[in-house]
């Protein structure tokens, strides 16, 4: 003999239609989502809610619900579903489920608490299994993040590492071609790995290459400047080359001032220089 | 009017992505090589300074159009502490950091119009603009 609560899910079984399209009423008023929603999905979709809860009512079986609840929510969150239009649909529905059961209860006797708690596991089951797929969802999207960043910094090690090769072309000349942007950190690292190979490779000269860097701002420029000072330092000499047009302009009107360094147009002219000053010939 | 694109600044790297997104934008504009490389120095050297000084802001790019003359606005805005002197900030060779202090004069001299914003300890926006000849 079934429970007043199973007789009540086979009523709203009985009154499907109307609860449908009441039901669709209310959620083509929700966000945005459900706006754009195709009908007839947005049609099946409320369908099988609707039956999934009703027949779970009418068989007394809150796990099938809690199973149909898992997999709709991992639906609703792929589509795209913000949480509050889901929750706001699940009240919907709730509210329409409480109304049925105030005509059902027309014709029957008055539910106690208890039982009307019963009925509210079954609507709970809904809120509870929604929210733990967002809670997933949330979950993966901070995982990817994490590995995301991670790799983020490894290409970044990378970079940094293919950065800048310190070539040493002939006795006492160094070339150091300068590509990309120069970050502090990486300006730093240069700068060091510069001075060491001054000292290794006995060098005299360096001819610093910028045709690579697209924009030379006034830390650029005082950088230049610093590590000029600290080859001179050392007791070597710096060729700046590779300054376009462009960055010419630009450095002029910037008013930073380079005339400490000397510079040339490209990198055959500087090892031209460098020879000439260290009295080598190409022959 | 044509939408903006922002870039916001938290680190090194994001001054790139700023005077890239300048950069680009003066391009599809049909701003000349030298004048994108103005734009983009300006840009570099704005967005520098917020996140020298206030470590977070953000730069908009946005395409402006005044009697059928096409031209480019760039705005960086931060919450930071604010130019205490600004006439001072202005002057070429002024600095707070150990840098050349020719970010904020010399960003004015590279594009059309300049103007800032600021008061101490509520931030600073300095809305920058170039045309096309």
């Amino acid at each position: 003999m079934p429970t007043e609560i199973q007789q009540f899910g086979a009523f709203l079984k009985e009154h499907t239609d109307t609860f449908i399209l009441d039901f669709m009423a209310q959620l083509e008023q929700l966000g945005p989502t459900y706006q754009r929603e195709d009908p007839q999905n947005l049609r099946s979709q409320a369908s099988s809610s609707f039956f999934a809860l009703a027949d779970s009512i009418q068989k007394n079986d809150i796990e099938g619900l809690a199973l149909y609840c898992q997999n709709a929510s991992q639906q609703r969150v792929s589509a795209g579903y913000t949480i509050e239009e889901l929750l706001q649909a699940i009240q919907v529905l709730r509210n329409l489920v409480l109304g049925q059961l105030d005509l059902f209860l027309q014709d029957h006797q008055p539910w106690t608490p208890k039982q009307v708690c019963h009925l509210e596991d079954f609507l709970h089951t809904f809120n509870g299994n929604f929210l733990v797929a967002f809670g997933d969802q949330f979950k993966r999207m901070q995982e990817n993040i994490t590995r995301m960043e991670e790799e983020l910094d490894s290409q970044m090690r990378t970079i940094r590492e293919l950065g800048t090769p310190i070539l040493p072309v002939h006795e006492g000349i160094i070339v150091l071609p300068i590509v990309g942007m120069l970050d502090s950190a990486r300006a730093n690292q240069v700068m060091e790995n510069l001075l060491v190979a001054i000292t290794d490779f006995q060098a005299d000269m360096v001819i610093m290459d910028i045709t690579g860097v697209p924009v030379v701002d006034t830390s650029v420029a005082n950088y230049l400047l610093q590590t000029t000072r600290a080859v001179n330092l050392v007791g070597a000499h710096v060729i700046l080359v590779g300054i376009g047009s462009e960055i010419a302009q630009t450095m002029v009107q910037l008013g930073v001032d380079l005339s400490t360094i000397t510079t040339l147009a490209n990198l055959q002219e500087g090892l031209q220089y460098a020879f000439n000053e260290l009295g080598f010939t190409i022959s | 009017m044509a939408q903006a694109k922002a870039a916001v600044i938290r680190s090194d790297l994001d001054i790139v992505i700023a005077r890239t997104l300048a950069r680009d934008t003066a391009k599809a504009l049909g701003f000349g090589a030298i004048d994108q490389a103005r734009i983009a120095t300006a840009v570099s050297e704005l967005a520098r300074n917020i996140f020298l000084y206030a470590g977070s802001g953000s730069v908009t790019v946005r395409e402006i159009e005044k009697s059928g003359r096409k031209g480019i606005e760039i705005v960086c805005e931060d919450q930071g502490p604010g130019i205490a002197n600004l006439d001072l900030a202005m002057q070429d060779g002024f600095t707070t950091s150990r840098g050349m202090g020719m970010g904020l004069p010399g960003a004015k001299r590279l594009m059309d119009q300049f103007e800032v914003k600021t008061k101490e300890g509520e931030g600073t926006t300095i809305t920058c603009s170039k045309w096309r000849a």
